[in-house]
C-alpha cells in the first residue's frame, strides 16, 4: 500500500507541469446555472472588449468629421450593425448584473447556494428585460 | 506582500466599482442626446460638453484596462497553455489596450479642443 502510494507520487512528479490538470474545466462537470453563467460572464466580457473597438472607432469617426461619421452611421444602422449593437447591449447588462454578483461574493456576501441561484436568475431576467426595454424605446422612436 | 493575482483582483474590483455608475449614466446620456439626436452635430455637441468628454475618456481607459486584464486572465492564463501562444496573445491584448486608450483619448481631445 505504501509502495503503491510512493509510485503514484513518483508518477506525478514525472509529469510535466503542462500535463497536470488545470482549472477551470469546462467539459468535466455537468452543466449547471452557476457554471453556465460563469462562462457567459467571460464570453460577454470578450464580446464587450471587441465592442470597445467599435466604440473607439465611433469616437475616431466623430473626430474625423462628417464624412467618416456618416460611414460609421451607415454601418451601425445596417441590419448586421444593429444585431451587433443589440448583442453588445445585452452583453453589457448581463456582465453588469453578473459583475455585481462577483462584487458581492468578493465581499463575502451571498455565498449560499440559495442566494447564488436566486441572484443568478435575477441577473438573467434583468439582462433580458433591460435589453428589450432599451431597444423598444430606441426602435420605437427611430421607425 | 501583494502578488500578481491579488493586484489583478484589486484592479478588477476597483475598475468595476467605478464603471457601475459611470457606464449606466453614459449609456443613458448617450441614448438621450446622441441616438435621439441630430446625427453628427449632436455627437459633436455631446462630446464637447466637458463632463461628457471627461467621463467618456475615463470610461474608455477603465474599460480598456478592465477588459484587457479580464481577457488576459480569463482566456490566456486559464485556457492557453502553449507558452509561445500565451505570450503572443497576452502581448497583443496589452498592446490593443494601449491603442484603444490612445485613439479614444486622442479622438476626444481632437473633438473637444477642435484641433
Amino acid at each position: 500500500m505504501a509502495k503503491e502510494k510512493a509510485n503514484n507520487c513518483a508518477a506525478y512528479a514525472r509529469t510535466s507541469k503542462a500535463d497536470r490538470p488545470l482549472s477551470p474545466h469546462l467539459f468535466i462537470y455537468r452543466p449547471q446555472l452557476t457554471s453556465g453563467m460563469s462562462i457567459f460572464h467571460k464570453i460577454t466580457g470578450i464580446g464587450m472588449y471587441a465592442g470597445l473597438f467599435a466604440l473607439v472607432s465611433w469616437l475616431a469617426c466623430v473626430a474625423g468629421g462628417k464624412e467618416s461619421y456618416y460611414i460609421f452611421s451607415y454601418i451601425a444602422n445596417s441590419v448586421v450593425g444593429r444585431i451587433f449593437l443589440i448583442g453588445w447591449t445585452w452583453a453589457f447588462f448581463y456582465h453588469f448584473g453578473c459583475g455585481i454578483r462577483h462584487l458581492l461574493w468578493a465581499a463575502g456576501k451571498c455565498l449560499s447556494l440559495d442566494c447564488v441561484y436566486k441572484t443568478g436568475y435575477v441577473a438573467l431576467a434583468f439582462s433580458a428585460i433591460a435589453t428589450i426595454s432599451l431597444w423598444a424605446v430606441i426602435l420605437g422612436n427611430w421607425i | 506582500m501583494r502578488g500578481h493575482a491579488t493586484k489583478h483582483w484589486l484592479i478588477m474590483q476597483a475598475s468595476s466599482l467605478l464603471m457601475l455608475p459611470l457606464s449606466v449614466w453614459l449609456l443613458f446620456s448617450f441614448v438621450e442626446n446622441v441616438v435621439f439626436g441630430n446625427g453628427y452635430e449632436s455627437a459633436m455637441a455631446w462630446l464637447r460638453n466637458p463632463l461628457h468628454a471627461l467621463a467618456t475618456t475615463a470610461a474608455v481607459v477603465l474599460a480598456a484596462h478592465h477588459g484587457s486584464n479580464g481577457v488576459i486572465s480569463g482566456i490566456f492564463e486559464d485556457y492557453v497553455h502553449h507558452k509561445v501562444l500565451n505570450a503572443i496573445g497576452t502581448t497583443a491584448v496589452k498592446l490593443s489596450a494601449f491603442v484603444l486608450m490612445a485613439v479614444g483619448a486622442g479622438s476626444i481631445a481632437k473633438i473637444y479642443f477642435g484641433v
